[in-house]
């Protein structure tokens, strides 16, 4: 043994790593993942907005206010200029001074530097049912005097508050994506395990399923589908079939990746270890083999959440997902689509976009990150 | 001795070191040593000693984090410390005046260009030759490497060639630009035995006739006893003892020379721990005519076959209770297919093996069913090569040992723990490391870990596959005295599957010598490995390099032909 200690010692990795199992070595490459990290943190905090929606939104999404059509969006500031110079602490947003053009029937907004909207956090509001449970009226921010009413990113056509919309938008189009995911995760885990597990015969039929559902052109096949809706339906059912129709393709590659693990893991030395110790085929894909493919399936799954929030976005656009009177990031992109409102109204566009994108490369670079501390032996 | 003669490049102080997340690994520590023509430097050590780190410094290769933390590399007046990793200086020098060869042929050449164009293309870099001018020395290097029908041969592509054949391209690749210095990293280690003493041959007669300075980079002290003029041992970063082959050999000062060449040595004889095997004993494994045949180009809508390829051919012997027996031939011979066969991971095509352990009814393998085969694996064990793909890494040692006591329902809770502390003491490791993973231990230590889930269910056959292949030579014993030591005391018997003479010579009492997937040879370990019989066993084993430069053995050996069987 002593010679073992001394030639091979330098080896060795540091001490406090011999007892770390395989999800603590993870979450150590993870964190060395800077932008994975901070993708994370984003992410958590786009799944907050989606969860405490009522509260953090200062209205309602539905909520229509004639006098207030494209309103802009309002600045916000924490300090106020007293006369004489010196600061105080007073959240305000800059207020404006509305006139009509009776001719043009369009509201034009000027900024009045001298009115201004004292802002409040938890501030009485709107009432509203927080996940349909409790009743509540307690809103993260708001003006403080009531009647007073505060667009921090906007107002659309109909005078609804641009902000609001999206956070409630934020629940729909991340839920929708969550969901899409564990309907293709199934079947990929399922379709794909068995195709490489058993191979063969088996194999070869599903995999000639996958090219053949692969081989779909997309766009035109959501249409098809997404007019096979009866138009009586609520959005409720609108939303779950659209889910089930974007899944529906989404599982191919899933199953193929899944597939491709079981195939280079079932010619490992240690799964012929476990047969030659017994073990039954269960316990060899429970016990030996599928702890080896837990990480990757998260980074998988990581990753196929943004094309599901791409896809839910693109049908919405094109009218054929969601509708309103669900709000979620596409249907609120649907607003932007005529020129009228992007020239002046350029917020519709912009806020909703941004979201896409922000929650979309959030996903991208926790997935890479994810991918990369996946494996922790690989070298 | 050629000592006057001024050095090409000489070294002095070299540190390496690499830049880590735990901090500064020091890989090479103010090494110093100088090459001179018509001599080769043997550079030995065991894996992470720093030897193949060294030598890609002298090209500049050190890849980052890795750096040259100091020291100078005198090339003539040029310091290639100083070139940096790129630009045209150091990429002149490349190939030109230094070149390497590398250990694996088939991963160091381009598989989509042939041959031909991959010399050409280094001698119309460097010489500037024109392309039909390229060409022709081309076929030259071909023909000074002795690669039959150079003509034809140039415009093949690498995969139509044998491992040997592959190592002579490189060779004639490194050659091409007339190089004064050759470095040799490991060049037969991916090698036969037999292909290997070719190799060795051919490097070295270049070697000889171009006066070229070499630096051999190997871990086996038979190959640097056979090649090198002068040995540097590495250890640790540091060159530990330098000097004329002879003086190192059998008169090393410092004690990690001493101890691993009484390591080496110690696998040039017989194990003091072999018990023997019982005297008329019954055979507890009897293997009758047994052959695998694969099917080649059958497709895959179920076309007939084109060709068949007989893996395993006709195969029979006998383990008697308590023996060791060897099987040992060169890759492709059919050996772990062999093996695989008798644990039947790999369906025998025809043939019988029978199990019959003393006190209960013989079992005829190739007809139990599931639960039957699990009964059998309980008491035929297998050790595998790979000590890191063997252990799952993602269960802890103690799951692993313990893995085949939980499924057979013998034991569990705290029974078990109790066993998995006993097997671990079995093996020499310490029972209270049971609660870490595989990664936190090394090779050898892994190998014993492997053993202990062997040896979990008392079985009554081991049959290891090239347990100590993946290892070092000092480990190597130690891990085959465990076995011997662990026969002696459990009764075990043992098929040890290896290509390494020195193992089975050591290890075994009884030796089959397999080849093209049949046995050649079978007999007493000792008769076979000093006096064998057939002139195929008398060529591997004349191949062999002996760890004793006053007695080449490579350069006297036989060679075996097809026609001379």
């Amino acid at each position: 043994m002593e010679q073992v200690t001394l030639t091979e010692a330098t080896l060795l990795p540091a001490a406090g790593m011999a007892d770390a199992g395989q999800w603590k070595l993870m979450v150590w490459r993870f964190r060395r993942h800077r932008l994975a990290v901070v993708s994370l943190g984003i992410v958590v905090l786009l799944y907050l907005v989606a969860i405490f929606a009522e509260f953090l939104a200062p209205y309602g999404p539905d909520l229509t206010r004639p006098q207030y059509t494209y309103a802009p969006p309002q600045g916000i500031s924490f300090v106020d200029h007293a006369a004489d110079g010196a600061l105080s602490w007073n959240p305000h947003a800059a207020g404006y001074d509305i006139t009509v053009d009776q001719e043009a029937m369009r509201r034009t907004f000027t900024p009045n530097p001298d009115k201004i909207m004292p802002l409040g956090f938890f501030v009485r509001g709107e009432p509203y049912k927080l996940w349909g449970l409790f009743s509540a009226d307690l809103h993260l921010i708001g003006p403080t005097k009531s009647g007073e009413v505060v667009y921090l990113l906007g107002s659309d056509r109909l005078g609804r508050d641009v902000l609001s919309r999206l956070i409630y938008g934020t629940r729909i189009s991340m839920s929708i994506g969550l969901v899409g995911v564990v309907i293709s995760l199934a079947l990929g885990l399922f379709l794909g395990g068995i195709s490489g597990f058993y191979g063969g015969i088996i194999d070869s039929l599903i995999q000639r399923l996958i090219e053949v559902v692969s081989a779909m052109p997309t766009i035109p096949l959501w249409m098809g589908l997404a007019a096979a809706i009866p138009l009586t339906w609520g959005p409720i059912e609108v939303y779950f079939t659209v889910t089930a129709i974007v899944s529906l393709l989404g599982w191919t590659s899933l199953a193929r990746e899944v597939r491709g693990r079981f195939f280079s893991l079932r010619g490992e030395d240690f799964v012929t270890a476990a047969r030659f110790d017994g073990v039954g085929e269960m316990r060899i894909i429970f016990r030996h083999m599928l702890p080896s493919m837990t990480s990757h399936v998260l980074a998988m799954v990581t990753l196929a959440v943004p094309a599901m929030i791409i896809a839910e976005t693109s049908l919405s656009f094109l009218g054929i997902g969601l509708k309103p009177p669900v709000v979620s990031w596409g249907v609120l992109l649907q607003d932007a689509q005529n020129l009228r409102a992007i020239s002046s109204a350029p917020w519709l566009l912009l806020w909703p976009a941004l979201a896409v994108m922000v929650a979309v490369l959030s996903f991208n670079f926790l997935g890479d990150g994810l991918r990369d501390a996946a494996d922790p032996y690989g070298d | 001795m050629a000592t006057d003669l001024a050095p090409i490049i000489s070294v002095r102080d070299l540190n390496v070191e690499f830049r880590l997340r735990q901090g500064i690994v020091h890989a090479v520590k103010n090494v110093s040593f100088e090459l001179r023509p018509g001599r080769t430097l043997g550079l030995v050590g065991e894996s992470g000693s720093g030897k193949s780190v060294t030598a890609r410094a002298l090209m500049q290769l050190v890849d980052p984090p890795g750096y040259i933390a100091s020291g100078a590399m005198m090339l003539g007046d040029t310091d290639i410390a100083k070139l940096g990793r790129r630009g045209p200086a150091i990429r002149a020098l490349r190939g030109a005046d230094i070149s390497m060869i590398f250990q694996e042929p088939m991963s160091s050449l381009s598989p989509v260009h042939t041959i031909g164009s991959q010399i050409i293309e280094a001698l119309r870099l460097h010489l500037k030759l024109g392309h039909a001018d390229a060409r022709k020395r081309a076929i030259e290097l071909l023909q000074q490497v002795e690669i039959a029908d150079a003509q034809r041969n140039i415009d093949r592509y690498t995969f139509e060639f044998s491992g040997g054949m592959r190592q002579r391209v490189m060779i004639a690749m490194a050659l091409a630009c007339n190089p004064r210095v050759l470095i040799a990293d490991e060049p037969t280690t991916a090698l036969d035995v037999t292909t290997q003493a070719e190799v060795l041959d051919l490097i070295r007669r270049i070697q000889r006739e171009r006066g070229m300075a070499m630096l051999l980079i190997t871990h086996d002290m038979g190959v640097v006893a056979e090649v090198a003029d002068d040995i540097a041992v590495m250890y640790r970063g540091e060159i530990v003892e330098a000097g004329p082959v002879d003086q190192v050999f059998h008169q090393a000062s410092h004690h990690y020379t001493q101890r691993l060449l009484s390591s080496v040595l110690k696998l040039e004889g017989t194990a003091e721990l072999k018990a023997g095997p019982v005297a008329g004993a019954a055979p507890i494994l009897s293997v009758k005519g047994l052959g695998k045949t694969y099917l080649v180009g059958a497709g895959a809508f179920g076309g007939r076959a084109k060709s068949s390829f007989r893996a395993v051919n006709d195969v029979s012997f006998q383990l008697g209770a308590g023996e060791s027996l060897g099987i040992v031939g060169e890759s492709g011979s059919g050996k772990t297919t062999l093996g695989r066969l008798i644990m039947r991971s790999v369906e025998p095509t025809d043939g019988e093996v029978v199990f019959s352990p003393d006190g209960a009814p013989a079992m005829d393998v190739r007809s139990l069913d599931r639960a039957g085969l699990r009964r059998y694996y309980e008491q035929v064990r297998f050790v595998f090569q790979d000590p890191f793909s063997s252990l799952n890494p993602r269960m802890s040692v103690r799951e692993i040992v313990g893995e085949p006591l939980h499924v057979s329902g013998s034991l569990n809770g705290r029974a078990l723990t109790t066993r998995v502390r006993e097997l671990l003491d079995l093996v020499g490791l310490d029972p209270d490391v049971m609660g870490r993973y595989p990664h936190a231990f090394s090779g050898g230590q892994r190998q014993r870990i492997g053993i202990a889930r062997a040896l979990a269910l008392e079985p009554k056959i081991l049959i290891a596959d090239e347990p100590t292949s993946a290892l070092d030579v000092s480990i190597r014993s130690q891990i085959l005295d465990l076995l011997l030591d662990l026969q002696r005391r459990l009764g075990l018997s043992y098929i040890m599957i290896s290509h390494d003479i020195g193992v089975i010579r050591y290890f075994c009492d009884r030796v089959a010598v397999m080849r093209q997937g049949k046995i050649v040879e079978i007999g007493d370990a000792k008769t076979v490995c000093t006096a064998p019989s057939h002139p195929y066993t008398k060529a591997l084993i004349s191949a062999v390099p002996y760890p004793d430069p006053r007695t080449p053995r490579m350069s006297r050996r036989e060679k075996y032909f097809e026609n001379s069987a």
